[in-house]
């Protein structure tokens, strides 16, 4: 009783709109017309890598501006942010480890066994954040539904990423737009990916991940930092770290 | 080049070597020559079940000389679904291991399987790719 009490107490001052499990909320999960919740894992049906609108390959010329042109020329893949153990998306959507969705009222969770980091796709109607205060590796997410397709908008990136190994760099006014849905069987998810960056892209990279569901698999920990040997540490104490002193001074 | 003797190997194994496409990892192996593979065998110096990457230094003996190879393994979660656990080599384990060596010649390599005395095989390739229909990587 004096719970009940307390929580309409809540309400009113919040005007209902902040608690989590909120009716109106648990409502909207009610009306969401695919559920998927389980564990994925890549399969070798993807189409990765930086395609065309038809998921056909591109050439560099085709589709980098010059000066992401000429960034992916003078790459040194030691500097990848992935090998610094810092997380980036589209590129952990295509890793050999499992992504966990859990689907709320008003998001769908994603947990990435790699680098054990977890995003937020908020379905409950609210816009990005201020990206002069907020941006992020993965950047920030909302959705809405087209039929049984969950369409997500991503921006707020921090600029910090790469589109791939080769270098492409991830600019703060990129924007990905994902498609995400389940096959028939339900047992197989895509997320078709479209990526535009005015700096770095002169027209959209696109990419098809596809998923198994995997009932007998768990999450497992992944903390990249425990011992990582391909830094420029590691080098200089006698490691096969694959930075050099030339990585981290200045390119000139 | 301290992995001379070990070509003739990996010239047996072109054909392996072109068949097997190297899975892509977060972490760089591009260090690692994808088209080439050799086989080690010696004693296992240590086994790091750690991430990102897991390692063996593995004490090779060649020509009366005795060479500490450093081969980086995919991460402990990747190998754990590939039968392996952190006691799958131990200090004194005598083994062969098929690795693709180190581009500048370095005693060094990315792993791809690892044979034990008894002749028993267990591959470090990363399952990338598991389809339900397939039997998969556990």
């Amino acid at each position: 009783m004096r719970g009940r009490t307390l929580l309409a107490a809540l309400l009113l001052v919040t005007g209902g709109v902040i608690l989590p499990a909120h009716p109106r909320a648990q409502e909207a999960v009610a009306r969401d017309p695919v559920d998927f919740s389980g564990l994925w894992v890549i399969s070798n049906r993807s189409q990765n890598g930086n395609l065309d609108e038809n998921l056909q390959p591109m050439q560099p010329e085709d589709y980098l501006t010059p000066a992401a042109l000429a960034a992916t020329r003078e790459v040194r893949p030691a500097l990848d942010p992935s090998v610094l153990c810092l997380p980036g998306l589209p590129r952990h959507f295509s890793g050999p480890y499992p992504i966990e969705i859990v689907q709320r009222p008003g998001r769908v969770a994603m947990l990435f066994e790699w680098d054990t980091v977890f995003r937020l796709v908020y379905t409950d109607g609210r816009d990005h954040p201020d990206p002069l205060d907020d941006t992020r590796f993965f950047g920030h997410a909302t959705a809405h539904w087209e039929g049984q397709t969950l369409v997500v908008d991503t921006t707020n990136f921090n600029g910090k990423t790469w589109l791939m190994g080769n270098g492409i760099p991830i600019s703060t006014e990129a924007r990905m737009t994902e498609r995400i849905s389940l096959e028939e069987d339900a047992r197989t998810l895509v997320i078709a990916v479209k990526f535009e960056d005015p700096v770095n892209l002169t027209r959209p990279v696109h990419r098809r991940h596809v998923y198994n569901r995997r009932d007998d698999w768990a999450i497992r920990e992944y903390i990249c930092a425990e011992a990582n040997r391909d830094n420029v540490f590691s080098n200089q104490a006698g490691g096969m770290g694959s930075l050099t002193a030339e990585d981290v001074l200045p390119a000139d | 080049m301290g992995d001379g003797i070990f070509r003739l190997v990996g010239g047996t194994l072109a054909l392996l070597a072109m068949m097997a496409v190297p899975s892509a990892a977060h972490h760089s192996f591009a260090m690692f020559d994808g088209e080439r593979e050799i086989e080690l065998a010696g004693t296992v110096r240590e086994f790091q079940w750690a991430n990102p990457h897991t390692w063996v230094q593995l004490d090779v003996t060649a020509n009366g000389r005795s060479t500490m190879w450093s081969i980086e393994g995919r991460s402990p979660n990747v190998l754990a679904r590939r039968g392996w656990n952190r006691l799958t080599l131990r200090p004194g384990d005598r083994v062969t291991l098929t690795v693709h060596p180190l581009k500048d010649g370095r005693p060094g390599g990315a792993i791809i399987s690892v044979r034990f005395a008894d002749g028993r095989v267990l591959n470090a390739d990363t399952p990338t790719a598991v389809d339900t229909n397939e039997e998969g990587p556990r």
